[in-house]
């Protein structure tokens, strides 16, 4: 006779199942780490961006100082803006005190990378600025 | 009653065992045939209306029914030319005389009824000392053998003659804990499960695919590294330099904060991330020494002197 025990198929189907659970639960585990993963990674991403939109953005660097510069009491004292590998150099002239202390107050709060900052103070008290910025 | 184990002609592996309601037990590992002693079924050869042997299956349990013993019974039935051979036999006394034979379920390979198996004898058939199987018009039933007058050895008939095509399915399994019912209850609930589980499964898989898909998704939009240490390592450098630069403003205005007295002023001024160098033009070269002890504070001075009232002065930031 070729029967097979039905206990043999009991224990086959229930090896199965609990196999069928097993893995359920396994997948089920995985998934909710690959979530966590994923919440922690769109935290990580939006710090990651907000960093490199302060200090690893050329463009908007450059569009930054650019807009400092432009306005109206600075912008007949640019005497210089110049780009070379990455730097961008600018100079301004004839700024008194008052206006060298407005266009610290302006460019120290803007988000760029500053390189270097030179000042020089003339015979006539205005002083000439020279600043570089990694862009 | 059976016969010694001997070897078929039809396999090597395979013994021949003529099982009776009184077969005793035997020590055997071997496959086994069997054929089932009329004393383990009942048997009726009958005419009915009827075409196929599944309808007069059918029809077996009312024609049994007010000649056999009351219990539960499978029929089984075999159409021999224009009538029916129908059998009615009980799985549960089977079990229980193969149990009682020493033979397991997974030894048996085929059962027979010995109606079918001895068809063509035309003597009895000595299955021991004391019975016969024998042809009583068409029927074939146990006699003791002092009534037979001419008898052949049933052993040496069953090896001449090959088995019929007639093998029976008798549900074995009579002696477990649960029965049939239950056990096929137990078996459909897990199948069940089963089914249920490879839903859930799949369902799972098709999500899991999709918080892979997302990730894959975040690390484009975002730009970011393929490895966790990768993006440690963006992070920190990040920092490290949103630090410095944070620092540097922070050295700068306490270098514009300077307390000069009047009259002194910064004449140059030159500041990068790690070192700065000051010329202050001084009123008093005695001062030179407060301010030196206010650059202290934020810096490491590497030179300072003072010449023709100008204070040559510079360091590195720790």
């Amino acid at each position: 006779m070729n029967n097979i025990n039905p206990l043999y198929l009991l224990l086959f189907f229930t090896s199965v199942a609990l196999f069928m659970i097993y893995q359920t639960s396994n997948m089920e585990k995985k998934t909710a780490y690959v979530i966590q993963q994923n919440t922690t990674l769109e935290k990580s991403g939006q710090y990651v961006k907000t960093l490199k939109d302060r200090w690893k953005n050329p463009k908007e660097s450059q569009k930054r100082i650019d807009a400092v510069l432009a306005l109206r009491e600075f912008k007949a004292k640019v005497t210089q803006k110049s780009y070379k590998k990455g730097i961008y150099h600018i100079e301004l002239k004839e700024l008194s005190s008052l206006q060298l202390d407005k266009f610290n107050n302006k460019i120290l709060n803007e988000s760029v990378s500053i390189k270097k900052m030179s000042l020089l103070r003339n015979a006539d008290k205005t002083v000439t600025l020279i600043m570089e910025f990694i862009l | 009653m059976k016969f010694p184990i001997k070897q078929s002609k039809k396999s090597t592996k395979t013994a021949l065992i003529f099982l009776d309601k009184n077969s005793k037990a035997m020590q055997s590992e071997k496959k086994v045939d069997i054929i089932l002693s009329p004393s383990l079924y009942w048997f009726r050869e009958e005419l009915l209306p009827v075409k196929g042997a599944s309808q007069a299956k059918k029809l077996a349990p009312s024609l049994f029914d007010a000649v056999i013993p009351e219990g539960t019974y499978s029929y089984l039935a075999q159409k021999n030319g224009d009538t029916f051979w129908l059998f009615a036999f009980n799985d549960a006394e089977i079990a229980k005389a193969i149990s009682n034979a020493g033979l397991r379920v997974n030894q048996i390979q085929n059962i027979y009824f010995a109606q079918n198996e001895c068809e063509k004898a035309d003597k009895a058939l000595k299955v021991n000392e004391n019975f016969a199987l024998v042809n009583n018009e068409g029927t074939i039933s146990l006699l003791p053998l002092r009534y037979i007058a001419e008898s052949m050895d049933a052993q040496t008939f069953f090896e001449m003659h090959k088995r019929s095509k007639h093998k029976i399915s008798i549900n074995l399994f009579q002696n477990t804990l649960v029965d049939e019912k239950q056990l096929n209850r137990l078996i459909a609930i897990a199948i069940v499960f089963i089914f249920i589980y490879l839903g859930a499964y799949l369902m799972q898989q098709q999500q899991f695919k999709k918080v892979l898909t997302q990730q894959h998704a975040l690390n484009e939009s975002y730009q970011l590294p393929q490895t966790s240490f990768q993006l440690k390592g963006l992070i920190k450098a990040l920092e490290s330099k949103q630090k410095r630069q944070l620092s540097l403003r922070s050295h700068l205005k306490k270098l514009f904060k300077l307390s000069l007295k009047k009259g002194e002023y910064i004449k140059k001024f030159d500041v990068n991330i790690k070192k700065y160098t000051l010329e202050i033009v001084l009123k008093d070269a005695k001062h030179a020494e407060g301010i030196k002890t206010q650059l202290q504070k934020s810096s490491k001075i590497t030179s300072a002197k003072v010449k023709k009232k100008i204070f040559y002065v510079s360091g590195t930031y720790e």
